[in-house]
């Protein structure tokens, strides 16, 4: 399918050979003096801050005294774990995510199934559907706290033109959360429109030509012959997604600062105020790392799902 | 991709009411924006309004303000510095390394690959205090060189990653053939290759920007008074009792501009990055 196969194909992984020319010899020292730079810099720059993050959460740890660092084994783990916002925060981060994720998808295959025809002008509307995606987390999220203004918001005012009540949506304990997956959902969606809709144009016109032989109906084509073919793409598109769901920060952080009281706190908040509002330096890197994992576990799925996509 | 038939999509009437349905969930879509670029030339009295105004007689002065009081060239001027040096910086680095691990035989290359796909996935939370603590011990705090290390790890590795799958649709006869005519690597390069990627290149650069200018984390933790940006700047128009409405709208605006620019000028690129780079 277009977007796995292309961008994952190895090719040329040459075997090792024993008696390998002078040429191919000069050939990979210059292949590894033009990987050398990017390899150097990256190793660099990830290896230290995550094992210098990994050891700080085991440390109690306060940035105001750092001389007075006390190593403290799994013990801001354990305290995690009796932590009731801690718990609270790991279930608003995937119910975030989910949520998130599925209403993209499920708009994102809507609209990717009315672009799916050669007709005039569907080109421009289809550049204009990108812009989401480029705008700045922090310039949207304020646009969409201006709507959710309770008192000269758009949104109130619509609602209360339909005859429904105004809703404080930000301070409410139970709409500030949907509030702000909304925000996401928006700028998300064409993103998953627009790959759903270069994989359903990757579909040979064979296929689509027998579908419309035996008499199915838009719907029927979609769900019997597109979705199933599409699904190493959804996968791939779904788990990227989740991933970068999970690892949210700015949004939030500009819609709701986790607020009110900790009802949009999800991981990165948490770790975050944790961190550099309270100081706690140990707990905040504790609870970045509980999201490493989540997060690891849905990047090993993905990685796996590549590698089998190449073979 | 030829106008194949698709089923229920008959040309004609029905088609039109397609075309109509979709510019009209577009617009609807980006209304959002319209709305944010239209306070953008109200007046604080306009923007507190009760009931939302469409029509008004536009005003410049939040431009004045954001560029007077708030002293915005400022940001902006950090914000260009540093992503412009990133990007740069990405595309050397990524072009060299992709060039490796896209059309020569590297021994674990694919490996290499994965490792640098998998950085992708790092949350930046989990990291950014280690760099706060390293970059104010080594004098790096709030400087354009702190921060620029930071986004050049962040963006590298998905660059190398989308250069590589633009190198790799380049047939290898074409080099193949060119070496046999006695061109060397940088030959090849610049007068085979290059000119099939450019545009590739140019989509990678896109997104290193447009990703870099738009990062918030990383530029609220490591930054303070000298070498804060713009999303940085803008987050501050939050203030305790009161949020700068009109300042919100006047740099949203601003840096809609540039995307617009090249989102039009790029489109059919832009759309490949986008799918080529499902891994983004």
């Amino acid at each position: 399918m277009a977007i796995s196969a292309k961008s994952i194909e190895f090719d040329h992984v040459a075997p090792a050979s024993a008696g390998a020319s002078r040429q191919e010899r000069s050939e990979r020292r210059l292949a590894t003096l033009l990987l050398l730079p990017a390899v150097g810099f990256l190793l660099l720059m990830t290896i230290f801050p995550t094992i210098y993050s990994l050891w700080m959460s085991m440390q109690q740890y306060n940035l105001s005294r750092p001389d007075l660092a006390t190593f403290v084994g799994l013990r801001n783990y354990g305290q995690l774990l009796q932590d009731d916002i801690f718990w609270k925060s790991v279930r608003t981060t995937l119910v975030f995510s989910l949520a998130a994720l599925a209403l993209q998808f499920v708009f994102g295959f809507l609209i990717a199934n009315m672009f799916d025809r050669e007709r005039r002008g569907m080109s421009v509307l289809r550049t204009l559907f990108i812009i989401p995606v480029f705008t700045s987390p922090v310039a949207l999220g304020l646009t969409w706290r201006y709507m959710y203004q309770p008192g000269y918001g758009l949104i109130n005012y619509l609602l209360e033109q339909v005859g429904l009540p105004r809703i404080n949506w930000l301070a409410s304990t139970e709409w500030a959360l949907p509030a702000v997956i909304v925000a996401d959902v928006w700028q998300w969606t064409p993103f998953v429109a627009l790959i759903l809709l270069a994989g359903m144009q990757s579909i040979s016109p064979e296929i689509t030509e027998a579908a419309e032989l035996d008499g199915l109906s838009r719907a029927q084509y979609m769900w019997r012959i597109v979705l199933p073919l599409l699904t190493p793409i959804i996968m791939v598109v779904g788990l990227i997604r989740l991933i970068d769901a999970l690892k949210t920060f700015d949004l939030i952080y500009i819609i709701t600062r986790g607020g009110p009281g900790t009802a949009t706190y999800t991981l990165p908040l948490h770790a975050y105020s944790t961190g550099f509002a309270s100081f706690l330096m140990g707990p905040s890197a504790a609870i970045s790392w509980v999201l490493v994992i989540i997060v690891n576990i849905f990047a090993t799925l993905f990685l796996v799902l590549l590698a089998r996509g190449e073979k | 991709m030829s106008a194949m038939a698709r089923p229920g999509s008959a040309r004609g009437f029905r088609g039109g009411i397609v075309v109509a349905l979709i510019a009209g969930v577009v617009l609807l879509w980006l209304f959002p924006i319209y709305w944010i670029v239209l306070t953008s030339f109200k007046t604080p009295r306009i923007i507190n309004e009760k009931v939302p105004v469409f029509w008004f007689t536009p005003t410049m002065e939040n431009y004045e303000h954001l560029f007077g009081d708030i002293n915005f060239g400022r940001p902006l001027l950090n914000s260009m510095i540093v992503t412009s040096a990133t990007t740069v910086i990405v595309i050397v680095l990524g072009l060299l390394a992709a060039y490796a691990l896209g059309r020569m035989d590297v021994p674990g290359g694919k490996h290499i690959a994965l490792w640098m796909l998998s950085l992708r996935f790092m949350p930046p939370i989990a990291i950014v205090l280690p760099f706060f603590i390293a970059w104010q011990r080594t004098g790096l705090i709030d400087t354009y060189l702190g921060l620029i290390l930071v986004y050049v790890a962040f963006n590298l590795p998905f660059a190398i990653w989308m250069l590589r799958g633009f190198l790799v649709e380049v047939p290898r006869d074409l080099d193949e053939a060119a070496m046999l005519d006695g061109l060397g690597h940088v030959a090849i390069l610049r007068r085979i290759i290059f000119p099939v990627i450019a545009p590739g290149v140019a989509v990678t650069a896109i997104f290193t920007f447009v990703f870099a200018f738009n990062e918030y984390l990383m530029a609220l933790v490591l930054t303070s008074r000298n070498a804060s940006t713009v999303p940085v700047t803008v987050s501050k128009f939050i203030q305790p009792y009161t949020i700068l409405w009109g300042d919100v709208g006047a740099s949203a605006t601003i840096q809609l501009l540039p995307i617009l620019v090249v989102v039009f000028l790029l489109q059919r690129h832009i759309m490949r990055g986008i799918t080529l780079g499902a891994v983004k």
